[in-house]
């Protein structure tokens, strides 16, 4: 798809699309799950709000619906893979590809493809500092404690599968919300989803620090900021891909740690 | 670059030898993902990239002119390769530092990040179309591929003696050992880095086969899309076989595979292994055969 | 409070637990002792809910709990301790003790007090800002002891809460056992240790496991007298 826009725009978008992505991913990883689907659930809510406003619904409407989709879709999957093992918990998030996988361009869409970054930015700003109050209340500290050990979460009453199937929701939330509202980004591409958001999105969460709320936030901007250069979709993700292995080994604490251990000394 | 059959006629015969070659690739396929699991405890996302690798090779080789015995023997060779680097450069570093805020989900990320990589840059390969017409055998009533039923003999094949190795020889002696109880058998001498790499080989080898079988397929093509449809129904298998069973995850295998050939259209293939992955997982934790396994899942 | 009656547990074909009974009034400790592998932390295990029950059934305060899953249990009144200390590693030992006290639902004001007063029963306050990873043996159970008891639950099951601890802090944590016990109209206490001496001047009943069986119940002098207990486990210096 054709379009141009200025590099700041665009990083705003990535920015703002990414991060949410990416918060989806941190909340579940925070509860001792890892989810390499979670791009799938803003291919959804991209779907549903494309196929809305192309019928000429209202935007909000078809922004509302396509991340209430997501949602739904995902408080599904937390509810059958909430009781896995976390290896059995991830592969079963690969079962997610095939919906990514199956994206298509909506047919005969005609989409307002001008829209403006400033509703996502503000949306992933709000996200990430709902996301810090939340690490600190009773029921962040609940998820990070079932993330920790789930036996003694148990212990202290802490019912593991609530905990993980609302991270799920919420994280698919999340991403329905980048989903919906990458409808109106100029160079809105559903497909962009497949693996490549999944990516993205991982790459956000490792490289900023999966340690706090703000670490997907400052991933993002490294990834927004990286993704205005000249270069293909796939050119992109391995740069990402690499990133993220290189981070995952090295800096698995991502750039957060750094500051941590500064502050330390 | 990913085409499938639409709907297809169906006869007992035909169906049976496409779920006999389907079935076959995808139990390959997925004792590589059982395989290692057995002998680390953590899952290769990567497993995908041997696959990918041995296309590319085998495509290679192909446009040069090359015999299909011999490009078959190059992919093999390429995506046992990229299988041990995959495990040296991304596993092992991944898996030895435990801690941090990854914690234990680090080798799963890196093997992501790592098909992701591969997936991205790996060369768009050539399907070998003149080999499709490289004779038929007459069954049944039908003429079916000679390549087709070949990948079937030979997948098989390859199935028995991943089998017979991990039976009876000291690698699998000591793979079983790893996956009962790794401490005990790091006390017993089994060396657990050195049964990486060896199963790292045989994983990948076993991914790479089913790719080239896979390459001649009438109605599929591996390529840039290797990293979705053959691991999606290699996972679907693996799943229901519990992890690590190898016995339990063949039979998964041919379950996902008769699903998607007696379904009524092909298209739905990815949706139905995404189904029965998605299934086995919430429904059958312990798998199918859940006594054949050989290590138990993690707990967490 | 705690009953405990005639419960079984198997793993396959081997019975871990066979029809052991024990009761622990509010008030009370209760101690399970034994040597490594005679079944006290399945025992404890098993009245958390993480063992399911073979055979048997656990009241807690009149009412069946058996068959509940462990956060259930937690929920009505029996809070937990475990072996192997199972710290929330990556939080402070403060985020600790407030995860502890998740089940009060008080405000956040509130729920912080009770959490700087069950550190500070412990000893750790002033290590209250360091993660639960950095922490030393000693401080790590102390840490996990305050974390049971801030969920004011009306009954604790501690797996070996004085293991690691040395002179001082084995002092410290049996006067506040004792304490606890008596408090808040009063908690049922049971208690696990693989050395019955510890068992002598903090509980009132013991109970004495062997190989999955009880072998002796009663008070401290009754149960080191026991004929049993001194050839299955005490041996010659405890006979003298």
């Amino acid at each position: 798809m054709q379009h141009s826009v200025s590099p700041l725009v665009e990083s705003l978008w990535r920015f703002g699309i990414v991060g949410l992505i990416g918060l989806g991913v941190w909340i579940v990883l925070r509860s001792g799950r890892v989810m390499l689907g979670n791009a799938a659930f803003a291919a959804i809510a991209a779907a549903a709000t494309a196929a809305l406003v192309a019928r000429g619904t209202a935007d909000i409407i078809a922004v509302v619906a396509g991340v209430l989709a997501a949602a739904a879709c995902g408080a599904l999957f937390g509810v059958a893979a909430a009781r896995a093992t976390s290896t059995g918990f991830a592969i079963a998030s690969l079962a997610l590809w095939a919906v990514e996988l199956s994206m298509r361009a909506p047919a005969g869409a005609v989409l307002r493809s001008q829209g403006s970054p400033v509703f996502v930015v503000i949306a992933v700003a709000g996200a990430g500092v709902a996301a810090w109050f939340y690490a600190r209340s009773r029921h962040g500290r609940a998820a990070a404690a079932v993330g920790q050990d789930e036996r003694a979460a148990q212990g202290i009453g802490i019912d593991p599968v609530r905990v993980r199937v609302t991270a799920v929701t919420v994280g698919a939330l999340l991403a329905g919300v980048a989903g919906s509202l990458s409808v109106f980004y100029p160079g809105f591409d559903i497909t962009a989803y497949r693996l490549h958001g999944d990516i993205a999105a991982f790459a956000a969460v490792v490289l900023g620090g999966a340690g706090g709320a703000l670490g997907p936030l400052v991933g993002a901007a490294l990834v927004a900021i990286a993704a205005v250069a000249p270069v293909t979709k796939e050119h992109a993700t391995a740069v990402n891909a690499v990133a993220l292995l290189a981070a995952t080994i090295v800096l698995p604490g991502g750039i957060a740690s750094i500051f941590s251990r500064a502050a330390r000394r | 670059m990913h085409r499938r059959l639409g709907r297809r006629e169906f006869t007992l015969t035909q169906s049976f030898i496409d779920i006999a070659f389907r079935g076959s690739i995808y139990a390959l396929f997925a004792i590589g993902y059982a395989l290692t699991y057995v002998a680390g405890g953590t899952f290769n996302v990567a497993h995908p990239v041997s696959a990918m690798a041995a296309a590319a090779a085998v495509s290679w080789l192909l446009a040069r002119d090359q015999p299909i015995w011999v490009a078959a023997g190059g992919g093999v060779i390429a995506g046992a390769i990229a299988g041990v680097i995959v495990d040296r450069v991304v596993l092992w570093p991944a898996r030895s530092r435990g801690g941090g805020p990854l914690g234990p989900a680090r080798p799963l990320i890196a093997g992501l990040a790592a098909l992701a990589a591969f997936g991205a840059l790996a060369p768009e390969t050539e399907r070998p179309t003149h080999l499709l017409h490289a004779g038929y055998f007459h069954i049944g009533g039908f003429n079916m591929p000679k390549l087709t039923i070949e990948g079937t003999i030979a997948s098989v094949v390859a199935l028995l003696i991943v089998v017979a190795i991990v039976r009876a020889t000291r690698y699998g002696l000591g793979l079983r050992a790893l996956g009962s109880n790794t401490s005990a058998a790091r006390a017993a001498g089994v060396g657990a880095e050195p049964m990486h790499i060896r199963t790292a080989l045989l994983a990948s080898m076993c991914g790479a086969l089913a790719a080239i079988a896979l390459l001649t397929a009438p109605d599929y093509f591996t390529g840039r899309s290797t990293p979705f449809d053959l691991p999606l129904a290699g996972l679907a298998a693996v799943a229901l076989g519990g992890l690590s069973s190898l016995p339990a995850s063949m039979i998964g295998a041919f379950i996902v595979a008769s699903a998607q050939i007696l379904a009524p259209t092909a298209d739905a293939s990815d949706a139905i292994a995404a189904a029965l992955l998605v299934l086995a997982i919430a429904l059958l934790p312990r798998g199918l055969l859940a006594a054949t396994r050989l290590r138990e899942t993690d707990r967490g | 409070m705690i009953e405990i009656q005639e419960i079984g547990v198997a793993f396959g074909g081997v019975k871990a637990l066979d029809k052991i009974s024990v009761s622990c009034g509010a008030g009370r400790i209760v101690g399970v002792v034994g040597p490594s592998g005679s079944g006290k932390s399945t025992l404890l295990d098993a009245i958390s809910g993480i063992h399911p029950l073979a055979s048997g059934s656990v009241l807690l305060g009149g009412i069946r709990i058996d068959g509940l899953a462990p956060h259930v249990v937690a929920r009505r009144g029996l809070a937990r301790m475990y072996q192997e200390d199972r710290l929330f590693g990556r939080m402070t030992a403060f985020e600790n003790v407030l995860a502890g006290a998740y089940l009060r639902g008080e405000a956040t004001g509130a729920l912080e007090s009770s959490a700087r007063a069950a550190l500070e029963s412990v000893g750790m306050n002033e290590r209250r800002d360091t993660y639960a990873w950095d922490l030393a043996a000693g401080e790590r159970r102390r840490l996990a002891l305050a974390r049971s008891l801030a969920s004011n639950a009306p009954a604790l099951a501690l797996d070996e809460p004085l293991r690691c601890l040395d002179g001082s802090e084995l002092d410290l944590v049996r006067a506040l056992l004792v304490r606890v016990a008596s408090e808040s109209g009063g908690r049922a206490i049971v208690i696990s240790d693989r050395d019955i001496s510890a068992c002598e001047e903090l509980c009132d009943r013991v109970l004495v496991l062997h190989a999955g069986k009880a072998i002796a119940h009663g008070t401290f002098d009754e149960v080191i007298h026991d004929v049993d207990v001194r050839d299955a486990y005490l041996g010659v210096e405890w006979s003298q």
